[in-house]
């Protein structure tokens, strides 16, 4: 599904510095499979995430999704596979403001090429409802907790049917308890739907709901 | 929903949730707009006005004036005079026309209790066929009047209200420059005298051969022809040219047309219009750096949400096009709004002033609000496109 060939990944924060977030990552996720990605902060982890989520661009080496080259894609064509092959769930929820409940979880379906369908309607509505929220549909994202925020966004990923969900720190802004909840949810929906996810965590408990734990120290993979 | 419909809906949303700043940046469109579709309409007035003005004082008229008038340098200025003699070649050349010729002097003209000056006119008694000026009062000079050159007038409304108040001047005398005149009528009120025109109701219409003793001079100024029928005007512009050039210099005189003139006057106000538009167009301009300055603002403050728009899917041409729309309904909403203020401005105006909003300006006024919303918007929704998604999505 996700094939990651020498990645390496440098920021140059000023004229004589150079850092070296990522160093020589080959990683491969299979389809269906869920991975953590479990590392401290300033680890590289998230850098990895954005790289396999094609929002930022590696230094060097290859990124393969579904045996595609990202690196020969232009921009359309990339923002094309992350509207329909990649779902997104931040730390920080990321719902715009000024748009309902409903308009949020609908705007991938937006950009999509045939923009809002009706059966896009119906299965935010499907999907709002199965995640106990649908009578926040016309509500904003402020007049809901957290926990409420979160699950609109993982309906949000959910809406154009992508095969990856990409978890960054998902309950980073939880408490515990709503945590919890959340990753059952993201547990359910990998074994429900066959969905393909990558978690990004620092936690060793969140990281435990995946099937593969990969340790990412210092830019690098250690297992 | 289309794009297209998100863009729009979304660009009016942000709008509306920030009335206060929508209404002042395009407050520059409003003025710019407004003036220019303010100052058009002003121009395609003038043109009306000078035309009405004209047609009222005669259609297919021919004037042979001193000078050269048409070209590149136009002037009345250094002309010659013409004769007694021109008058007479010229009557028996087009004997199907009208031939009338015209002195002029600016004279004082008095009663013993008051003193007005004022433009003289000498001619025949065709002058007032030609011009359409019907009388309200009193008779017009006679064919005998005129050969013996006798002391009699017909004024205009005008300064007969000036010199007489509510009485009726008919058979009263008045002193043209120490000379005793009968006043035998008084002309209908024309109008104008505003741009354009001449003010024929100040006029006072005396015969050619009176004129003379006031002038010393025994010549014309000018002569109007009035052709059988307009068909006839380039027969008589021709003839009439051929007979004056035997005597004079091409550059001592003009043979033009009543449209010709029309022209050349309508020309020089279009020139004065254009400048005017144009230095209009400059507040369109400041109000287009606004719109920008504005743009960048929000898109500085939207950061992280185009940062999200991109991570689930928009392109940077979504991005783009979202700016570049909610700029263009910031300016099409600047136009549209001094559309209507030039509108309600003018019917104000009309009671005074025939101005006029044609389609052309209301056209002009769309689609330089559009243009103006694209080239202006374009800079800061390249920003927003270009951001690299994981900065946009990461700023607080």
């Amino acid at each position: 599904m996700i094939r990651l060939d020498k990645i390496t990944k440098n920021y140059q924060p000023s004229k004589d510095v150079v850092v070296q977030a990522l160093k020589n990552i080959s990683i491969t996720i299979n389809s269906g499979e869920f991975v953590a990605l479990l590392g401290n902060s300033g680890s590289g982890k998230s850098t990895l995430l954005y790289i396999i989520g094609l929002l930022e661009k590696a230094t060097s080496g290859s990124i393969f999704i579904k045996d595609k080259n990202i690196s020969e894609l232009n921009d359309a064509q990339i923002s094309r596979i992350r509207n329909k092959t990649i779902g997104f769930v931040f730390q920080q929820f990321n719902l715009i403001t000024k748009l309902t409940v409903l308009e949020n979880v609908l705007l991938p379906a937006a950009y999509s090429a045939y923009g809002i369908q009706k059966e896009n309607k119906d299965y935010a509505r499907y999907l709002l409802e199965t995640f106990g929220i649908l009578e926040k549909g016309n509500s904003f994202p402020n007049q809901l907790s957290g926990g409420q925020q979160q699950r609109v966004a993982i309906a949000r990923a959910l809406i154009n049917k992508p095969e990856v969900i990409i978890a960054d720190e998902p309950t980073g802004n939880l408490d515990s308890k709503t945590g919890i909840q959340i990753m059952d949810l993201i547990k359910e929906i990998h074994l429900k739907e066959k969905k393909t996810i990558v978690l990004v965590t620092h936690d060793e408990h969140i990281a435990r709901y995946a099937k593969r734990i990969v340790r990412i120290v210092d830019g690098g993979i250690t297992t | 929903m289309t794009k297209l419909g998100l863009y729009f809906t979304e660009g009016i949303n942000d709008l509306l949730k920030n009335k206060g700043r929508t209404f002042l940046t395009s407050l520059g469109i409003i003025i710019g707009v407004y003036s220019v579709v303010l100052l058009l309409s002003f121009g395609e007035g003038l043109k009306l006005y000078i035309n009405q003005q004209f047609e009222s004082l005669g259609t297919n008229l021919i004037y042979i004036l001193p000078g050269k008038i048409s070209g590149s340098s136009p002037s009345l200025l250094g002309g010659k005079k013409f004769t007694f003699s021109d008058y007479r070649k010229l009557r028996s050349l087009l004997n199907n026309s009208q031939v009338v010729p015209v002195t002029t002097k600016n004279v004082s003209i008095e009663t013993p209790s008051k003193s007005e000056s004022t433009s003289l006119m000498g001619s025949t008694v065709d002058f007032f066929g030609t011009r359409n000026l019907t009388l309200t009062e009193g008779r017009y000079f006679s064919r005998s009047d005129e050969a013996s050159g006798r002391k009699v007038a017909v004024i205009g409304p005008k300064i007969a209200e000036k010199l007489f108040g509510n009485q009726n001047p008919v058979r009263k005398s008045v002193k043209i420059q120490g000379l005793r005149f009968l006043i035998i009528g008084v002309t209908e009120p024309k109008g104008g005298g505003g741009l354009g025109g001449p003010d024929i109701d100040n006029y006072v219409f005396i015969p050619y051969k009176t004129a003379w003793i006031l002038t010393n001079d025994k010549s014309f100024l000018s002569f109007y022809i009035e052709p059988p029928d307009k068909e006839s005007i380039p027969v008589v512009v021709e003839k009439a040219t051929r007979l004056l050039l035997e005597k004079y210099k091409v550059d001592d005189f003009s043979v033009t047309t009543q449209d010709e003139l029309i022209a050349t006057i309508s020309g020089i106000f279009t020139v004065v219009n254009s400048v005017l538009v144009g230095i209009a167009a400059i507040s369109l301009l400041v109000g287009g750096i606004g719109i920008t300055n504005i743009m960048f603002v929000t898109v500085s403050e939207r950061t992280k949400e185009i940062g999200i728009r991109r991570a689930i899917g928009a392109q940077e041409n979504n991005i783009l096009l979202q700016f570049v729309t909610q700029s263009i309904l910031l300016t099409t909403l600047g136009g549209t709004l001094a559309l209507l203020l030039a509108f309600l401005t003018n019917l104000v105006i009309n009671r005074f002033f025939p101005a006029t909003i044609t389609p052309i300006g209301m056209i002009l006024a769309f689609g330089v609000s559009f243009v103006i919303g694209v080239v202006f918007g374009v800079l800061p929704a390249r920003k927003a496109a270009k951001m690299t998604p994981v900065t946009a999505i990461r700023y607080e």
